[in-house]
């Protein structure tokens, strides 16, 4: 049975070698991935887990969703926002309200998206990234 | 993709129940979260972890149980009983699984959180945009909870004393809506 994946990079890379095309596959690589960065309590670790540049996936969306992931965790859990994070490629073009009910909650999302999502013209809820495991900030 | 399926999870059970057995003891486990979606649907990609909330019997001989076979196969039940607890409303959301290694020398008793109840823990703590949708969508199909004033009723069953507050009930009316409109309503 795979470990969860460790840095935010891994988990993109498994997504690429395995992953690519299941249903929900990104979305479960993520969440583990989350798991792992929530269960690390050293800040120096946490900082490890986002550094690392994560391949490019060719899809505009998760690209541009990897981007804000790294983003949101450094500034939301006091890291160093990952210079990868800012490349041009790690936005939408278009707005992107995420998720089945997007469109019907565009409204709310528009005012809870954290900056890291927003500035990408991506919209989302507040606290996009929570878990069960994660710690209360 | 190597994803956790039925079939290794009941043979953990198993092994859980063997030891349990053998020693002596007979624990009760109700498991909820993608585990229990695991169990009780044909669905793949499920995350490598059983979240499950320790219901009777000897903690640490079962955790202890628990840590040993998933370091055998590589899988993480570190969330066993601990992460679900804040989710637990009142009883009745479970339904007997299956006892460990059977009927007659049960050593572990699993309880599996029924659908609809899955269905309210989602529907409490649903991420927006996050893979909680689908598994939402599956649930509701599956316990035939496909209106917002259905869904409002499940929650006032087993969280009665915990309404949706006025954002969380925007987000299930909108989640009804999204899983009774057409297809291509949902793009995006």
């Amino acid at each position: 049975m795979r470990p969860r994946p460790t840095t935010l990079a891994e988990a993109v890379r498994r997504y690429l070698e395995v992953g690519e095309g299941q249903d929900g596959a990104f979305s479960v690589l993520l969440d583990e991935f989350l798991d792992a960065f929530y269960t690390e309590t050293d800040p120096a670790q946490r900082q490890a887990m986002i550094d690392e540049e994560p391949p490019r996936l060719g899809n505009e969306r998760h690209d541009a969703y990897v981007g804000a992931v790294g983003e949101y965790l450094a500034s939301r859990w006091d890291l160093r926002i990952p210079p990868w994070s800012d490349a041009p490629c790690r936005e939408v073009a278009e707005p992107w309200f995420v998720g089945m009910m997007g469109k019907g909650l565009s409204g709310l999302l528009l005012v809870e998206s954290p900056i890291a999502f927003r500035r990408r013209r991506i919209f989302t809820e507040a606290e996009p990234l929570r878990r069960a495991r994660m710690p209360a900030a | 993709m190597q994803a956790l399926s039925k079939e290794a999870v009941e043979d953990a059970f198993r092994e859980m129940g063997e030891i349990l057995f053998r020693a002596g003891k007979v624990a009760e486990i109700a498991v909820h979260g993608g585990a229990a979606i695991l169990l009780q649907f044909e669905v793949t990609f499920r995350t490598t972890d059983v979240a499950a909330h320790v219901e009777s019997g000897d903690h640490g001989a079962l955790m202890q149980a628990a840590r040993d076979i998933a370091e055998r196969r590589g899988w993480l039940l570190s969330s066993l009983s601990e992460a679900v607890t804040m989710y637990l409303g009142e009883p009745g959301g479970t339904s007997l699984y299956g006892s460990y290694p059977s009927a007659a020398q049960a050593g572990l008793r699993v309880y599996v959180a029924k659908a609809d109840y899955l269905l309210t823990m989602k529907l409490r703590a649903m991420r927006v945009g996050s893979r909680d949708e689908a598994d939402a969508v599956l649930l509701a199909q599956a316990s035939q909870t496909t209106t917002f004033e259905a869904m409002i009723a499940l929650l006032n069953r087993y969280f009665p004393k915990e309404p949706p507050d006025v954002r969380r009930a925007a987000i299930i009316r909108q989640f009804a809506e999204s899983l009774n409109a057409p297809a291509s309503d949902n793009a995006g």
